[in-house]
């Protein structure tokens, strides 16, 4: 082979076709950018009307929704994006709030923090929205962003920003996860108990948050008396067999399983828990309450899952009202934990909406919401007290339902179950 | 005890699987392929699509999946891809898989959507059949795995080195111009090989499904823990790499015992292949008397900007023009877009490491995005927990990554090509589970608060203002960078680039070179990785991954390793692309940015030099072509080696 010449080399390329794409690809961006730039730049508040704040015209309201479309988180979350649509559109349908039409932007922070934020500012600063609903594991990307920006973020709590940030607020104030960052309740214990459980078995993933929702699910069973069988803490990153906590479970006579771990590792832990004879009297998942998941084809019966809304099968009038909204105006209509946790982020929204009167504005949107008292969502979550007692902590009451027959049967005839004694469990 | 050692040999099966087909593909075609479970699990889609969706019998769905489309993208995968890195350098090879594995997950999420699949059935279908092993049930999957994994070690170590077309293949790899004269079409055997090699990828994606799921987080970590497995069967021997993972299985599921469990520990059992590959990778190029395959893996293949081919007064009129434009930025663009740009700038820093290590010094380093990290928690730790002033903080995130840039370069001395890759990732993902994993810094995936730095009672808060100062941070490294290069340090480069060994005769040090390289990138990284998490108000965990660490390599590498200029290139567009797609387009377009940077990376196996130099040489000649002048003929700047294409002579011109 001769050495090929520079100039042979050029020439070459400018036949590869594939570097040809990726050239105009990279120039059409940039051009794309300039343009951008200047309309980014000089988007200002809308005008007209009497009224007009951040976000809102005589005629429309405009608002933003940040989830995770793309990336890792994408497939779980991006529900989320369809949820708050739904709700919105529904809105719309029904006139608006105050004669204004709600105007969705929705932003994909791509499951990473760097791009949270600028999905944040995007909305905030190219959209000048008038509030934020958000669901996404990256919250802490814009999270101080959008604190300084003071306008109301409506979303599903399940990161710190929920709890460290008063303008972040969970559709039903509290956070669903398994504890706060300084304590749990004996919530979990309580539900563990009643199933019989004497000795626990939790496992998180090999990350210090898993590490603490296990810890936090342990503390928990052990407030109210039961054993820690095994508490594992340190799962290695893309585990792929779970024979060996089997085992220990086994070894350590388990009889209940408390699993916050994402709902596909949490069914191949009860797997290889069956597998190794492990006979638990309840699984309890934190995550997994999705139609979806019946049809997953392995062995679900008796699994128990949180449920941080009034479960479908209740089948009340708002369930119907979600259900018809979802498949007249997404793509796929799918219900589930995530469309859900959507929709109630978006009619907290509504609620901040309607109650600020007629001339909303980011502070009395965010000032409503703080104030609203014995809060619904049309019967979807327990009646609720916004304001600072309940912002962020852990939940002392929980919907539960439990797999029987290849069906969600909620626990306890449908009503949440809650400890009675709520004072903190600090671990 | 004996539980969890039967555990350990079904983990150390699963890695095997993958490891095996790692292994094949490298001693038939010498590409370590970074796709590899991108395209295991893209088969594994299509067999879930077939089996579960479509309700074909297993055996229908296995033979389509594993044995037509697994072995059908392997053949597209050489001619498109493949054929042509052949004979390029490991750089461009690297850059090229590792696009291909960004470009994979959202073709797969186009393809099949992106519905939830919970517990998806294999090969063993749904059934609940067990086999006590020692105590210890076992399934129908398990077993599968296991057996498969002997099979495949043995069947394809014989088939390598006794039958004729074993023979040919690893011929045609080591010697394509003596196997060609031998009658052997080459092309052919290569083809062939990556199409066994795939259909291997593909029988490990739908073995695996039963343990991943569809997952592509999970699988794609899985296959790079596997890669400990390839490097202790030094890429070579398929029974050592299978023995190997069966021990890191068992070193892994049995490690639980010695280790210390705690919120201080939950990364250390992730930390256990890592460990395994750095070791291996230091005993076996302990006793080896010289780095091997140091000619090719010198050699990046890739020039700078062909700076000298314009006509002075053609550059300074574009330099002068490119500077007026990028210092009036802020008069043109506003909002947040301009943000966007400035943490695009301060990720353009970080980039400048990857033009000193890798442009400069040609060597392959996935530990620049730790040294990043390094930077940032000390910034961190210093200006919010210890009260530091900011700027002082950010400067001693530069310092501090130093230390762990010649601790990297001390063993990396001896690696080259793939095995300084290797060992560079393995140290990421150490950072990655150990320094991220501490509460302290982690906080719940939120990471540590940085604040903007002060310059007297003047604080960087305005987008403005910080783009400035990030530009002249840029400016400053750049030019250091630049000046470089016509110091004896950095001629010192060209000739080691060239041939280390005569570099060494001469009498020059290519050790201490070599520390400082690494130091000064470490440095520079550092320095980024701290203005970076400044810029964001926090240095959070998810943003210094290691698995992102490897796409910055690839974006970095596609726009140009060895340009100053395509350091802030890479760095905005990184930034800017993303937003503009989400932005202007509809959630639809949200996946494209990511192909893009894919399609970029595979596009080096055009262009190797980067989509920046060939886009003003493309420029150049349309302009010559229109102003009906001659045009600059394309040469590399007098001085300055020419390094095309790896295997080849280098150049100097007249």
């Amino acid at each position: 082979m001769s050495p090929k010449k520079w100039s042979e080399d050029v020439s070459h390329t400018i036949t590869g076709r594939s570097t040809r794409l990726g050239i105009l690809a990279m120039a059409a961006c940039l051009t794309a950018a300039t343009a951008a730039a200047c309309a980014g730049g000089g988007s200002a508040a809308n005008g007209g009307g009497s009224c007009s704040s951040d976000g809102v015209s005589a005629s429309e309201i405009q608002l933003g929704a940040i989830t995770s479309l793309s990336g890792a988180n994408g497939p779980a979350f991006s529900p989320f994006a369809d949820g708050v649509k739904a709700r919105i559109e529904a809105q719309d349908a029904e006139g608006g709030v105050g004669g204004r039409k709600l105007v969705l932007s929705t932003s994909d922070d791509g499951s990473d923090v760097g791009r949270n934020l600028a999905a944040a500012r995007e909305l905030v600063e190219g959209r000048d929205v008038l509030g934020i609903m958000e669901g996404s594991s990256f919250a802490q990307g814009g999270g101080d962003y959008l604190k300084r920006q003071g306008l109301a973020v409506t979303g599903y709590a399940i990161n710190q920003e929920f709890e460290k940030n008063a303008n972040f607020i969970g559709y039903s104030n509290i956070q669903p996860g398994a504890s706060s960052s300084t304590a749990t309740t004996r919530l979990w214990g309580t539900y563990l108990q009643q199933h019989g459980a004497t000795t626990v078995y939790a496992v998180g993933s090999g990350t210090p948050q898993g590490a603490r929702a296990a810890t936090a699910l342990v503390a928990s069973a052990k407030a109210v008396g039961l054993r820690e069988g095994v508490l594992t803490t340190d799962l290695p990153a893309g585990t792929t067999d779970y024979t060996g906590e089997a085992q220990k479970a086994k070894q350590a006579g388990v009889d209940a399983l408390a699993l916050p771990l994402t709902p596909a590792q949490s069914l191949a832990v009860i797997a290889a828990m069956r597998q190794a004879g492990v006979a638990p009297k309840v699984s309890l998942l934190l995550s997994g309450y999705d139609p979806a998941i019946l049809k997953s084809g392995s062995s679900i019966e008796g699994i128990s899952f949180v449920v941080p809304f009034a479960p479908f099968e209740l089948g009340l009038p708002a369930h119907k009202t979600f259900a018809d909204a979802m498949a007249k105006y997404t793509d796929n209509g799918r219900s589930g934990q995530f469309s859900m946790a959507g929709w109630l982020s978006a009619d907290l929204m509504i609620a901040g909406i309607k109650g600020a009167g007629s001339c909303p504005t980011r502070d009395n949107v965010l000032s409503t919401i703080q104030g609203l008292r014995g809060y619904t969502a049309d019967g979807l979550v327990p009646s609720t007290d916004f304001g600072p007692a309940t912002h962020g902590t852990p939940p002392t009451c929980s919907y539960f339902v439990t797999i029987k027959n290849d069906a969600f049967v909620p626990d306890n005839a449908g009503k949440p179950i809650c400890t009675t004694d709520t004072s903190p469990v600090t671990f | 005890m004996t539980a969890l050692i039967i555990a350990g040999l079904v983990t150390g099966s699963i890695y095997a699987i993958s490891a095996l087909g790692l292994v094949l593909t490298y001693v038939s075609s010498r590409v370590f392929n970074f796709a590899h479970g991108a395209v295991g699990l893209l088969v594994a889609w299509c067999f879930y699509q077939f089996n579960t969706v479509w309700h074909w019998p297993i055996w229908a769905a296995a033979t389509v999946s594993i044995v037509v489309i697994g072995p059908l993208l392997g053949l597209i995968m050489w001619a498109v891809l493949f054929r042509r890195l052949a004979h390029a350098a490991p750089l461009v090879r690297l850059a090229a898989t590792i696009g291909l594995s960004v470009v994979v997950p959202p073709v797969i999420v186009l393809v099949f959507g992106t519905d939830l699949v919970y517990r998806p059935t294999g090969l063993a279908g749904s059934s609940t059949e067990l086999v006590d092993v020692l105590g210890v049930n076992l399934n129908l999957s398990q077993l599968m795995v296991v057996g498969i994994a002997v099979v495949v070690a043995v069947g394809m170590g014989l088939l390598l080195r006794y039958t004729t077309l074993g023979l040919t293949m690893r011929a045609s790899v080591d010697s394509p111009t003596v196997a060609a004269l031998h009658g052997t079409n080459t092309d052919l055997v290569t083809a062939g090989a990556w199409m066994i090699g795939s259909l291997l990828a593909g029988l490990s994606g739908v073995l695996l499904i039963p343990f991943l799921g569809l997952e592509t987080g999970d699988f794609l970590l899985a296959f790079i823990a596997s890669f400990a497995a390839a490097v202790i069967g030094r890429m070579r021997s398929l029974p050592v790499t299978f023995v190997g993972a069966l021990v890191l299985g068992v070193v892994q599921e049995t490690s639980v015992l010695y280790l210390p469990q705690g919120a201080q520990f939950t990364g250390l059992r992730s930390c256990v292949p890592f460990v395994l590959m750095v070791l291996v990778l230091v005993i076996y190029n302990y006793w080896r008397p010289e780095p091997a395959d140091t000619a090719r893996a010198m050699d990046t293949g890739e020039t700078g900007l062909p700076r000298a081919v314009m006509r002075p007064v053609t550059r300074r009129a574009v330099w002068t023009v490119g500077g007026v434009v990028v210092l009036a930025l802020p008069l043109i663009v506003g909002g947040f877009w301009l943000g966007l740009i400035a943490l695009g700038v301060t990720l353009g820093v970080i980039f400048l490491s990857y033009t000193l290590i890798t442009g400069m010094g040609a060597m392959i380093s996935l530990a620049q995005i730790s040294f990043a990290a390094i930077g940032a928690l000390t910034a961190g730790e210093l200006a919010t927990l210890q009260g530091w002033p900011v700027a002082l903080a950010i400067l001693a995130g530069g310092v501090v990554a130093v230390p762990f840039g010649l601790l990297i370069a001390l063993p990396a001395m001896r690696w080259a090509g793939l095995y300084l890759a290797l060992g560079t990732l393995a140290f990421a993902f150490l950072v990655d589970n150990l320094l991220f994993k501490l509460p302290r810094y982690d906080d719940y995936g939120s990471g540590i608060a940085v604040d903007r730095p002060t310059l007297g009672s003047f604080t960087f808060d305005s987008d403005t203002s910080f783009f400035y100062l990030a530009l002249v941070v840029f400016a400053i490294i750049g030019i250091v960078v630049v000046r470089l290069r016509s110091t004896t340090t950095g001629l010192l480069f060209g000739a080691i680039r060239g041939s280390e060994r005569a570099t060494t005769s001469m009498g020059f040090s290519v050790v201490r070179a070599k520390l400082t390289l690494f130091a000064g990138s470490a440095f520079v990284a550092g320095l980024g990785g701290a203005l970076y998490a400044s810029y964001l108000g926090r240095a959070a965990p998810q943003q210094f991954a290691a698995t992102v660490g490897l796409i910055w390599l690839a974006v970095i590498v596609t726009v140009g390793a060895r340009s100053v200029t395509a350091a802030l290139l890479a760095g905005v567009l990184f930034t800017v692309m993303p937003q503009l797609f989400s932005f202007y387009l509809s959630q639809q377009w949200q996946d494209v940015p990511a192909i893009l940077f894919g399609l970029g990376a595979i596009g080096l196996a055009n262009e190797p030099r980067g989509v920046l130099v060939h886009a003003t040489s493309t420029i150049r000649r349309l302009l010559a072509r229109f102003t009906g002048g001659t045009d600059v003929p394309d040469r590399p700047p007098p001085g300055e080696p020419e390094l095309v294409t790896a295997g080849r002579a280098t150049r100097s011109t007249p």
